[in-house]
């Protein structure tokens, strides 16, 4: 099954260049809802999504704090087999500048890939 | 509308649908995917759309319109939303000063709790040689804030010489002193309208003007509550018609010049034959026929009825010192009336309403302080029975019943609808039974019920939650009240409350 893709930057679609939107078979874009999305913020699916845009947001993001909202949001995926093997590690905890940054990696199952990818990313 | 409004998951189901067929390889099936959440945002907005509709449709129908339309409408028929009015009662503020000081009329009073201002009317007055005098009083603000309890102080915005600035409501202010009409109210008479539009010279015409504040630009000189409209009564072509203030007993009579100047005010709306001075149409002098009324009941055993205190055998009174307040048995004082317990009094010895009173202090073994002062002094023979946490309540129903007030199902138990008037009650309330309207025998004149109904008394009382077994010991059978025969025809006669006891069965 073909999903859109969203850039995890601009977050619009991307131009496949025949006219119409990039789409993958990867889970890539339900990762970036579940991580992008606030939780307890739509009230279709209160539980979607992630409290990472407030922890990222909040005076000194911790890190700790991050790896747990992120675990959370990923674990409703490994439920419904969408991915599996996961991990979520922190990357980099700086105190003094406020920059946090964590790994996440988990095995795609739609694709069979195995997906490392640092968050927030680096252009974020 | 026969189109069935689809739900929220139905029209998200159906984008889906559509979704899948025009792009089979798209993930849209479960709700992580990207286009699962799109569709929901779009069918969530659709659902919108569609109760938008369902609104429109309850607005542009005059029976289920509110707000905005509801006001379009009931101007379409020519209905207008009662103003807020102010609460007024005759003898209600005590004034105390030097005997014989006149106090003028129109003097103003503040309320220093709400800033609510009122004005002294049917003066000027003059103390009497107690050093105090009741003047009637009149709410210049508007709106239920201006109702009054017994107690309340009242300060002259400008002081009159040798007369105590403050002065103190000695009887509730409950006449009028409404808010602004209640939707379902305006909505009831704006429907009424569209049954019976009107011919110029109907019963609904008649009654129109008579409630109205003004019709055709004519002012109507007296402020009506409710109205009945007799035809026939004084012969074939004549129409008699009785109308009252809001508030409880003989207070709801039009008094000194009022039914005069009705009169000229509807003789300019109606027909000609009856506009004519001497002609067929009388506003006619309403007369009070109080009844008593006493009900019995037992509870459900839920404590939130439960009756205060064990009445198995009623003290009777011995004594009462108006002084002191205390009311002293024949013998002792039942162990479980304990102070706070709340108790009501048939009267023997002395002329009681039923109203329900407050053990103060149990201050001998036979003797109870009384908290409340009552209307009538208590006196020997008189017979205390229990209280319970809906009498006063069911009391007030059936004084409403009894007052022309429609008694409506609230939630809580019976509500009159002066009640319901003042406050926030956004929903529609079902009417468990109609007020008592003036004589009406067999419904020769309308529908209105001029009868005290014991099945409508029972009404009441039954539809309370936790009553049991309401026994109408008082009255025996229906009460109809008088349907005067010439020369005395220009009077109706209508039943008010007397004694209202309600008491364990």
């Amino acid at each position: 099954m073909l999903s859109i893709v969203i850039d995890p930057v601009t977050k619009d679609f991307v131009d496949d260049g025949k006219g119409g939107w990039l789409e993958t078979n990867q889970v890539s874009t339900a990762v970036m809802c579940q991580l992008e999305g606030e939780e307890d913020a739509w009230p279709f699916d209160p539980a979607s999504g992630s409290r990472n845009h407030e922890i990222m947001h909040s005076e000194v993001p911790e890190a700790i704090m991050l790896v747990d909202s992120t675990r959370r949001a990923m674990s409703a995926l490994l439920t419904a087999g969408l991915i599996d093997q996961l991990s979520v590690s922190i990357l980099a905890s700086d105190e003094l500048s406020g920059q946090v940054s964590i790994l996440i990696q988990y095995l795609d199952l739609s694709s069979n890939t195995a997906v490392d990818m640092a968050y927030p990313s680096s252009a974020q | 509308m026969s189109y069935p409004v689809p739900s929220l998951e139905k029209i998200h189901r159906f984008a889906i649908s559509f979704w899948k067929s025009l792009n089979p390889t798209s993930d849209v099936l479960i709700k992580f995917s990207y286009h699962w959440k799109r569709l929901l945002a779009y069918a969530a907005v659709q659902a919108d759309q569609h109760a938008h509709v369902l609104a429109a449709q309850d607005d542009v129908m005059p029976d289920t319109a509110l707000g905005s339309t509801l006001l379009r409408w009931s101007k379409a028929v020519g209905i207008k939303q009662r103003g807020a009015t102010g609460a007024r009662k005759a003898k209600a503020l005590r004034v105390t000063g030097t005997a014989a000081t006149p106090v003028a009329n129109l003097a103003q009073l503040i309320d220093p709790i709400t800033g609510n201002l009122f004005q002294i009317v049917n003066g000027p007055f003059a103390i009497g040689a107690g050093g105090t005098v009741d003047c009637d009083i009149a709410a210049i603000s508007t709106g239920s804030s201006t109702r009054l309890l017994v107690g309340a102080s009242l300060s002259f915005v400008t002081p009159i010489p040798f007369v105590k600035s403050t002065a103190t409501i000695v009887l509730p202010v409950d006449q009028d002193g409404f808010d602004i009409e209640q939707e379902p109210s305006l909505s009831n008479r704006m429907q009424d309208a569209f049954a019976d539009p009107g011919t110029g010279a109907s019963a609904a015409d008649f009654e129109k003007w008579t409630l109205d504040t003004s019709t055709r630009d004519i002012v109507n000189p007296v402020t009506v509550a409710s109205c009945y409209v007799y035809a026939n009564r004084q012969g074939l072509g004549s129409v008699d018609i009785a109308a009252f203030h809001s508030g409880t007993g003989a207070e709801r009579n039009l008094i000194g010049t009022e039914p005069t100047l009705l009169l000229g005010y509807l003789q300019q709306l109606v027909p000609l034959q009856l506009g004519a001075n001497g002609g067929a149409l009388r506003v006619l002098t309403t007369v009070i026929e109080t009844k008593a009324v006493e009900i019995t009941f037992t509870t459900n055993g839920d404590p939130a009825v439960a009756w205060d205190w064990d009445d198995s055998a009623p003290p009777v009174v011995l004594a009462y010192n108006a002084t002191t307040k205390a009311l002293q048995f024949t013998g002792p004082v039942p162990t479980t009336m304990i102070a706070g317990k709340r108790f009501v009094v048939r009267g023997v010895g002395s002329a009681q309403d039923g109203a329900v009173f407050t053990v103060d202090t149990v201050s001998a073994s036979d003797t109870i302080l009384v908290r409340e002062t009552p209307t009538v002094n208590f006196a020997a023979t008189d017979v205390l029975y229990a209280a319970s946490p809906i009498t006063a309540s069911l009391r007030d129903a059936i004084i409403g019943y009894m007052s022309g007030d429609d008694i409506y199902a609230d939630t809580n138990g019976p509500i009159r609808a002066s009640t319901a008037g003042t406050r926030a009650i956004s929903s529609k309330l079902r009417v468990l039974v109609y007020g008592l309207g003036p004589s009406n025998p067999s419904g020769a004149y309308g529908q209105w019920n001029g009868t005290l109904s014991r099945a409508d008394l029972s009404a009441i009382v039954n539809y309370a939650a936790g009553v049991r077994k309401p026994t109408i010991v008082t009255p025996a059978a229906d009460v109809d009240s008088t349907d005067y025969l010439a020369p005395n025809d220009t009077q109706i006669g209508y039943i008010g409350p007397g004694a209202i006891l309600l008491r364990r069965g």
